[in-house]
């Protein structure tokens, strides 16, 4: 099952095109780390799934179905960058605003998500912590029971210590029901262990898609060697960042080496 | 309840180290057959890593045999690996800890005992090629 | 969605509230001196001379009234929701972009009709009391006072927060919606009760003590208005379906 997929998808914005020619795949189940530098078009990306945007060209699936002008389709939750929250509202009345808006609710899970997050109900949004802030408004996108779920930068704010409880109660969340998961992040390291899937854009077009562990084994970083007949991505002096399945060749690079190399080069496929 | 370490900066693959880890606490007794490993959403839940990944080190030791999953009940320990002479009071480990004592009244510190350890080790286990 | 379109209305509709008992506070006390004034005096003009000012102004209110409501109800109503991004977080959960606007736009309305329609019938509830004497003993302006009692400042009401929503909507910064709904309201009415129907129409005087017919006529202005913030709603759909940039 593909739970998100694009088909030559371009989205212009007056005369420059945010995104271009992108075609890809996220299958059912999977956590995808949606990664590219500002700008690549990474919040366009997410935003043309939810539906509030149409793409220019090209055609986007989500859940089997095309996002229409009637709003995002109902199984899908979007956590906007800067996680917009009602900052004037109380937790309880963030929640009854998830439930107000959202048929398919489930309260007591969304109840236990902000318990599970040490916060009170009767606390201001604007008086929480970013973690704390980040928690609820998951809290607010888990409890219409998402069977996919966008993030648009979820932990870009965070400290160190909230990043590693958001990103908890979000794999917590996955392992539960198989939620799949589209996180677009520049945390490189800490979306190591916790994305099984890469959709990397530059200048808004796909340069790597698929299985990070695909992706891994079928790149090699030589150093100090020829690069022969491999594909070379980068060279930076006498390492080299090559695409090859010839796994005796060099070391294995890791997902941070292997983003970076693919960031760095414009040209690059 | 088995709790995991992961190393990002190691380089070892984390389903491999979720593997290690769980052979050690065979290896030392801290599991032993019948034992439930701790499902996914708790390994998550305690440090961020895929639930898939724990599945697949999960896999990884069904297919060597150490564990079985139970359908809707979780994954058991099925081999011990520990070695009789392993455990807490075992005679082994008392003269091994006596030895470390008279080595220390002999004047070795810490580095000359690895060594000297590492070496008598290496005499009677050599390392094998493939691991 | 009704619930959320009142918890983000709340705080305005208290202040309307409170400020509106404050009005009628107001023209009570002055209600009950001239009332008592008529019975003394058997609503003897001179009389009477003191309390013009304070009637011109009871009445300039009501003229007033929807350029404010329109700045301070209309004009915040979605520009605060995109300066805080807060539209994006509503746009996706599963309630459609129509149900949305055209129910905060609504409740808005509603509330900004019931605080006009109030304070008119307050002003007219005293020029009531005062109806002993003939009108041009206490107001100056005839076609003040008659305008003041018709639908006209009701759908000026109407299009002033509909024309606010949607800048505070195109916009999307509420202070310069605010300015800008304050300006363009203001003058418009302007506009319209000085150049157009000074040189349209006549002014009615008061011809015998009878209101003799209006132009345009106030029903004819109203049904004007209404059609423009009808237009108004029809283009921020529009706007909202096609063009609203979220990122």
């Amino acid at each position: 099952m593909i739970a998100l997929a694009a088909d030559r998808v371009g989205r212009r914005f007056g005369r420059t095109w945010a995104l271009r020619d992108c075609s890809f795949e996220i299958p059912d189940g999977s956590v995808t780390a949606l990664v590219g530098v500002n700008g690549a078009g990474k919040s366009t990306l997410l935003t043309l799934a939810t539906g509030l945007l149409a793409p220019t060209e090209g055609a986007v699936r989500v859940l089997g179905t095309a996002p229409g002008s009637r709003g995002i389709h109902p199984r899908v939750s979007f956590l906007a960058q800067d996680k917009p929250t009602h900052r004037g509202f109380t937790v309880a009345e963030m929640l009854r605003f998830g439930r107000e808006l959202n048929p398919t609710w489930d309260d007591e899970y969304a109840r236990r998500l902000v318990d599970e997050a040490g916060v009170g109900l009767d606390a201001k949004i604007r008086t929480l912590s970013g973690g704390q802030r980040t928690r609820v408004a998951l809290a607010v996108a888990l409890g219409k029971r998402p069977e996919l779920l966008l993030l648009d930068e979820p932990i870009a704010d965070l400290d160190p210590v909230a990043r590693d409880e958001v990103l908890r109660m979000l794999m917590a969340e996955v392992a539960d029901t198989g939620t799949t998961v589209v996180l677009s992040s520049h945390a490189l390291s800490e979306l190591g262990n916790v994305c099984d899937h890469l959709l990397l854009l530059g200048s808004g077009r796909v340069r790597l898609a698929g299985d990070v562990d695909e992706l891994l084994r079928s790149h090699r970083v030589l150093v100090h060697e020829p690069a022969g007949a491999h594909h070379v991505v980068e060279a930076r002096g006498s390492i080299r960042l090559v695409r090859t399945e010839d796994p005796a060749a060099g070391t294995a690079p890791n997902l941070e080496e292997l983003v970076l190399a693919y960031l760095r080069t414009e040209d690059a496929s | 309840m088995l709790e995991f370490r992961i190393d990002r900066q190691s380089g070892v693959p984390t389903y491999l180290q979720i593997v290690d880890q769980v052979k050690q606490a065979l290896r030392l007794g801290v599991l032993s057959p019948g034992d439930r490993l701790p499902t996914a959403k708790d390994v998550v839940a305690a440090t961020a890593i895929n639930p898939n990944t724990v599945l697949k080190a999960y896999r990884e030791l069904e297919r060597e045999g150490l564990v079985a999953p139970q359908p809707g009940r979780g994954t058991f320990v099925r081999k011990s690996l520990a070695s009789p002479g392993a455990g807490e009071n075992s005679p082994l480990r008392t003269e091994l800890t006596n030895w470390m004592n008279r080595a220390r009244l002999a004047g070795m510190d810490r580095d000359d005992v690895i060594a000297l350890f590492t070496a008598v080790l290496n005499e009677n286990h050599p390392v094998k090629d493939a691991e | 969605m009704t619930w959320l379109a009142w918890r983000q209305q709340r705080a305005t509709v208290v202040t309307i509230a409170a400020l509106l008992m404050l009005c009628a506070i107001t023209v009570l006390i002055l209600e009950i001196r001239t009332s008592g004034l008529v019975e003394a005096t058997q609503g003897e003009p001179e009389f009477f001379a003191g309390y013009r000012d304070a009637f011109g102004a009871a009445n300039g209110l009501i003229f007033v009234l929807p350029v404010l409501l329109g700045a301070f109800v209309g004009a915040p109503l979605f520009a605060r929701e995109r300066e805080q991004r807060t539209h994006v977080l509503a746009l996706t959960q599963s309630v459609s972009r129509t149900r949305w606007l055209t129910t905060k736009t609504a409740m808005a309305a509603g509330s900004a009709l019931a605080a006009t329609g109030l304070y008119q019938a307050l002003y007219l509830w005293w020029a009531f009391s005062l109806r002993p004497l003939e009108p041009r003993d206490f107001t100056t302006d005839a076609r003040s006072f008659l305008d003041a009692t018709g639908p006209v400042p009701l759908a000026w009401t109407l299009f002033a927060v509909v024309l606010g929503a949607a800048l505070g909507l195109l916009l999307g910064n509420a202070l310069s919606a605010v300015v800008l709904t304050f300006g363009v309201v203001l003058g418009l009415s302007y506009a319209d009760r000085a150049l157009l129907r000074v040189n349209v129409g006549h002014d009615p005087g008061w011809g015998g003590g009878r209101w003799q017919t209006l132009w345009p006529s106030p029903w004819v202005e109203a049904g004007t208005l209404v059609l423009a913030a009808a237009a108004i709603i029809a283009t921020m759909l529009w706007w909202l379906r096609s063009r609203l940039v979220t990122a």
